[in-house]
């Protein structure tokens, strides 16, 4: 089967006043249908702005100036506007991360639901309301007709998370895209989100892009794991590579994994990551996690890493992506 | 570079304070600073004027005829402006009536500072019943009519010199203009403390006044900054009304406002400078006066980004500044053209128009 | 452990108005339809003109013999007594806790529960609605403003937002110093004053340079240790964690996490540690007491809370919590909670979890289950306390 979406050696850069920051810098991926793609990474790693160039949500002064991103064998970055437009909320959909702000608060709930119906799927408006009746009920709301008439400021956090997962999937999306959709939200409400997530999924053979900064929510959900740093990608792997025992990881991957305190074993100090993520404008010369990487040699302050095919289908950028290896 | 290296050179950077921030950034807003140097030279000049007249005792209402010229001279070489009735020098009347404007503007705009910020900050501090009396207050006296408040005082003090009765009059402008500024003090207040820094003020044992002091006011000042532009700018306009209404001082000492309402509808075309002038400078002022605030407005708007100091070459931005301003110049005449030149059509078809009724009512009566 | 007791709260009530009265109008009118309904089908034969109040009367006299009846009467007088009622929002409702020396306490909960409304009301930062707070054996809830500024040297709090938690306009060494010029401990601009600064910068891992610097320069971790280093300038003894490392990155968290730890051991501290994170809570607490909406339903050693958790609340979080670990991950039992959290104006009666508890039984939803010890110190209340959950 053919890859859904394939990006390929995407750049994307913001031009301020003070220089060019290069948000996303050369990020290959690619999902299969039915598939999910969990991508980590924490604040500054371009994790976000990966996804807006899918669907070039991307306001001044980003712009995507190199590569390729392929959905169904088509490259959107050469589409017009009008072109992205059908694309957008049809056939790529997308949930952010606050539930609040992103539902607007002027039109009630089933006429926002019932838009992107009419619009993509030439609906008309009862049969829209009715379909976007359905829809709320499969994303397990209850009383789905009062919601319905509902506006949002009624809905708790939660609900409003739904809502916007019956939007995404009004129109049954080939992709669906979601920034963060649980972050906001408290860990029981998650748990509800994700299971509601994983049924859809097996329902529909959505193909997702989750992105998060939590490592736990990965592996809960994700078929495969692409790391991020700094705008580029550190590690691509299956999820059993990266949670399980590969022989092989990134450093920065490694310490992410052990700074997070463990439910099941108990230690007296964390490992930590020293510093913090550089700033965009004021890179590291040779590899980006040099200067905090506990392993780094001089090779690595001076040169720069490529991807490297260390297993099948895992890839590090790393010259001793071997963990043996760096603790010598 | 070493970590040693590195901090020294950290340690010698300059270091940028939240206004600097401001103020390199409105460096930055090119229309602002043309605004800016505006509203500079014509304050220079007006001030300059004002000396001199109290210098050398120019007299502004005694008809000299050592600086007097001819009745209505049209602008020329000696007499930049041209001259009004009496053949006095409009250039110096023109700017001597900027003074009296200034003077106004700034006790008004002083006033309603004190006041707003004092009440904004009251009632959003300790909020509750005190904020509720306030705020009830603050309704209550937004909804005074200016106008009619002016014309009634200026009746009730009719005996008093013009002059007092218009810084009177200025007075009550300032009383009855702060309610806004005191509205949005409140407002910032009120956001400023749910920021947790002032929660940690209190955890910190800071007295309350200096919560308010030291946290809350430096936090707000940048925005009644904003403000008091605009407040100087209205403040301006208010005193033009008046004298408009002339409820101002009267001749001899000129005000802009007074300028303008001496000059009859039929002499507007052909003695036009009689009123170009004064109106021209008076737009110009508070054009000026309003892109500073704009510019402010920016400046403090946290979400832009924060301004670093770039090197360009201060020749380019000398240049730009020039053109800026110059452009600016030709816009204002050219506007003022306008505004003549429509004018004048109105006249000619107003007597057109008159001419060819007279005409009709003539051959009625035949 | 040192057994003395730091902190201690006693049946500790957290109300904030809402301005608002309740409503139940729309309840009231039906149950009076109702009951007049009923009573015409009763008593039907007789053609004398009903009024409610008439009906009223006739049951306060004990004429009415319909259990049926009787029973909608009582309702209606128990919703007529709560109509009117002014409402609060119930932040704490009775919470008794006990912190003691060098020990940190965690406390999580999700959002809305009051956790970092008690860790405030602690500090005293609100007026209490009822209660009492201790300090070392003292009880400080009525304390003067001054008496209770000299305490604030003793007692002090971390934030969670490290971005408006730092006042924009002042330096870092003013954000740091303020207190301790204000607590009259040092002079203003003194060299000593500054000295003092910089060395409490250095123990929280900022370096010299970064004392005439504005908050704006720097990163979130960076601004977190500047929020800590101003706490710890007063050299306190109890300090509230109000989640003071939600905000951060991962990478940053553990730093933070693991400086927590070395300034309670090289001070002496106490921690409450107020977090929505389960593990993080587990990895830097002793006791862990778990909240929701307004109690805590849950108190004990942290092993205990996580190998023999005996409210089904915590079960659920702890079944809720993403883990990295692959196989416990793929194997867990998960406890999927139904619905939202209820509002916490008008909460539920009886138990507050029943709206949402797996296994509540009729009783949960009248009675408001006992806080009892069911291990030593493993306090807990719920009627069914270690049941299984499905």
């Amino acid at each position: 089967m053919g890859k859904l979406l394939d990006i390929k050696n995407l750049h994307t850069y913001f031009f301020t006043d003070k220089g060019t920051i290069k948000a996303v810098n050369g990020v290959d991926l690619s999902i299969d249908s039915g598939k999910t793609l969990g991508v980590v990474g924490e604040s500054g790693s371009g994790k976000s702005i990966t996804s807006f160039s899918i669907l070039r949500l991307l306001e001044n002064p980003g712009r995507i100036v190199e590569g390729e991103i392929l959905f169904d064998g088509i490259d959107l970055t050469q589409l017009s506007e009008e072109d992205m437009m059908k694309i957008r909320g049809n056939d790529i959909s997308m949930i952010f991360q606050e539930p609040m702000t992103s539902l607007n608060p002027v039109f009630r709930i089933g006429h926002q639901i019932s838009e992107p119906l009419i619009l993509h799927q030439g609906m008309n408006k009862r049969e829209a309301w009715e379909r976007s009746i359905e829809l709320l009920r499969e994303v397990k709301i209850p009383n789905p007709e009062r919601v319905a008439t509902n506006y949002p400021h009624h809905l708790s956090g939660g609900m409003r998370q739904r809502v916007m997962i019956a939007m995404a999937l009004a129109c049954k999306p080939k992709l669906l895209i979601a920034d963060e959709p649980t972050t906001a939200l408290d860990v029981t409400i998650q748990a509800q989100i994700f299971n509601l997530m994983n049924d859809l999924k097996n329902n529909h053979n959505t193909a997702v892009l989750f992105i998060t900064h939590d490592l736990g929510v990965i592996a809960e959900l994700a078929d495969d794991v692409v790391v991020m740093y700094t705008g580029e990608v550190v590690e691509k792997a299956s999820v059993e590579e990266i949670f399980g025992n590969s022989k092989y990881r990134h450093p920065y991957t490694e310490g992410l994994l052990r700074s997070i305190p463990s439910l099941d074993e108990e230690v007296e100090y964390l490992d930590q990551i020293d510093g913090s993520v550089p700033h965009p404008l004021n890179l590291p010369v040779g590899c980006r996690f040099a200067p905090r990487c506990k392993y780094a040699t001089e090779k690595c302050q001076k040169e720069i890493p490529s991807l490297i095919e260390v297993e099948k289908g895992h890839l590090v950028r790393c010259f001793y992506p071997e963990l043996r290896e760096r603790n010598e | 570079m070493s970590k040693t290296e590195l901090l020294e050179s950290k340690a010698h950077e300059k270091i940028l304070s939240p206004t600097q921030l401001m103020i390199n950034k409105f460096k930055s807003n090119k229309l602002a600073m043309a605004g800016l140097i505006t509203f500079i030279i014509i304050v220079l000049l007006i001030i300059g004027t004002q000396l001199y007249i109290k210098f050398t005792g120019y007299p502004l209402g005694i008809k000299d005829p050592s600086v007097l010229g001819g009745k209505y001279e049209s602008p020329n070489a000696e007499f930049w402006f041209g001259t009004d009735k009496q053949g006095r020098n409009y250039f110096i009347r023109v700017l001597a009536g900027g003074w009296l404007s200034l003077l106004v503007a700034i006790l008004a705009t002083v006033l309603q500072i004190t006041i707003g910020m004092f009440v904004g900050a009251v009632a959003g501090f300790f909020g509750g019943r005190i904020d509720n009396i306030l705020m009830r207050i603050t309704e209550i006296v937004s909804s005074f009519p200016f106008i009619a408040i002016a014309m009634t005082i200026s009746f009730l003090f009719i005996d008093m010199p013009e002059e007092s009765r218009l810084f009177i009059m200025v007075f009550i402008l300032g009383i009855l203009r702060w309610t806004g500024l005191a509205r949005m003090v409140r407002g910032q207040i009120l956001s400023l403390r749910e920021q947790e820094f002032i929660v940690a003020a209190k955890a910190l044992g800071i007295s309350t006044r200096h919560q308010i002091t030291r946290h809350l006011l430096p936090n707000v000042v940048a925005y009644v900054i904003v403000s008091a532009t605009i407040g100087f700018a209205t403040a301006i306009l208010a005193e033009a009304t008046l004298a408009f209404l002339g409820l101002s001082v009267a001749e001899p000492v000129p005000t802009w406002g007074s300028l303008i309402q001496r000059v009859k509808s039929t002499s507007m075309g052909p003695r036009w400078w009689l009123w170009v002038f004064p109106g021209g400078l008076l737009v110009m002022f508070i054009m000026s006066v309003n892109l500073i605030g704009e510019g402010l407005r920016d400046a403090v708007d946290p979400k832009a980004v924060a301004g670093v100091k770039n090197k360009v070459n201060g020749w380019a931005i000398l240049a730009k500044f020039i053109v800026s301003i110059l452009l600016f110049f030709v816009f204002s005449v050219f506007v003022s053209i306008l505004l003549l030149f429509v004018v004048w059509n109105v006249e000619s078809i107003y007597f057109f128009f008159k001419k060819y009724v007279s005409k009709n009512e003539v051959n009625a009566n035949g | 452990m040192n057994n003395k007791v730091l902190v201690e709260t006693k049946d500790l009530k957290q109300y904030f108005p809402t301005g608002r009265r309740r409503n139940e109008s729309k309840v009231l009118n039906q149950l009076k339809s109702e009951i007049l309904e009923l009573y015409r089908k009763e008593l039907a034969d007789s053609d004398q003109k009903l009024t409610f109040k008439h009906i009223i009367r006739e049951h306060e006299e004990g004429k009415i013999s319909n259990e049926n009846i009787k029973d909608l009467i009582e309702e209606y007088n128990k919703v007529k007594e709560v109509h009117k009622e002014k409402l609060y929002v119930k932040a704490n409702d009775g919470i008794n806790l006990k912190i003691h020396e060098g020990e940190t306490v965690g406390l999580v909960g999700e959002s809305g529960c009051g956790k970092s409304t008690l860790g405030r009301a602690i500090l005293k930062l609100y007026s209490l609605t009822a209660g009492k707070v201790l300090f070392d054996g003292n009880d400080i809830t009525d304390l003067s403003v001054g008496k209770m500024k000299e305490l604030r040297q003793d007692m002090q709090i971390i934030f969670q937002d490290p971005y408006s938690s730092l006042n924009p306009r002042m330096t870092v060494g003013q954000i740091i110093g303020e207190a301790l010029v204000e607590q009259g401990l040092y002079q203003k601009g003194s060299q000593e004053w500054e000295d003092y600064v910089k060395e409490i910068m250095k123990t929280c891992g900022l370096d010299d340079y970064m004392i005439y610097r504005f908050p704006h320069e720097f990163s979130g971790g960076q601004r977190q240790r500047i929020g800590i280093a101003r706490a710890l300038a007063l050299k306190p003894r109890f300090i509230v964690c109000d989640e003071a490392v939600s905000a951060l990155d991962v990478s940053i968290q553990s730093q933070v996490i693991n400086l927590l730890q070395d300034l309670q051991k090289d001070f002496g501290l106490s921690y409450l540690f107020i977090s929505h994170d389960l593990s993080v809570v587990k990895h830097i607490s002793d006791r862990i007491g778990v909240m929701y909406l307004g109690d805590i339903v849950e108190l004990a050693d942290k092993r205990a809370i996580y190998n023999n958790p005996q409210h089904p609340y915590t079960k659920a979080l702890l079944s809720a919590i993403p883990v990295t670990n692959l196989e416990i991950a793929r194997n867990k039992k998960r406890i999927i909670l139904e619905g939202d959290i209820p509002s916490n104006v008008i909460t539920p009666t009886g138990c507050k979890f029943h709206t949402r508890c797996p296994i509540a039984k009729s009783i949960c939803k009248t009675t408001e289950p006992e806080w009892r010890e069911v291990e030593k110190d493993h306090f807990v209340s719920c009627h069914y306390a270690g049941a299984e959950v499905k």
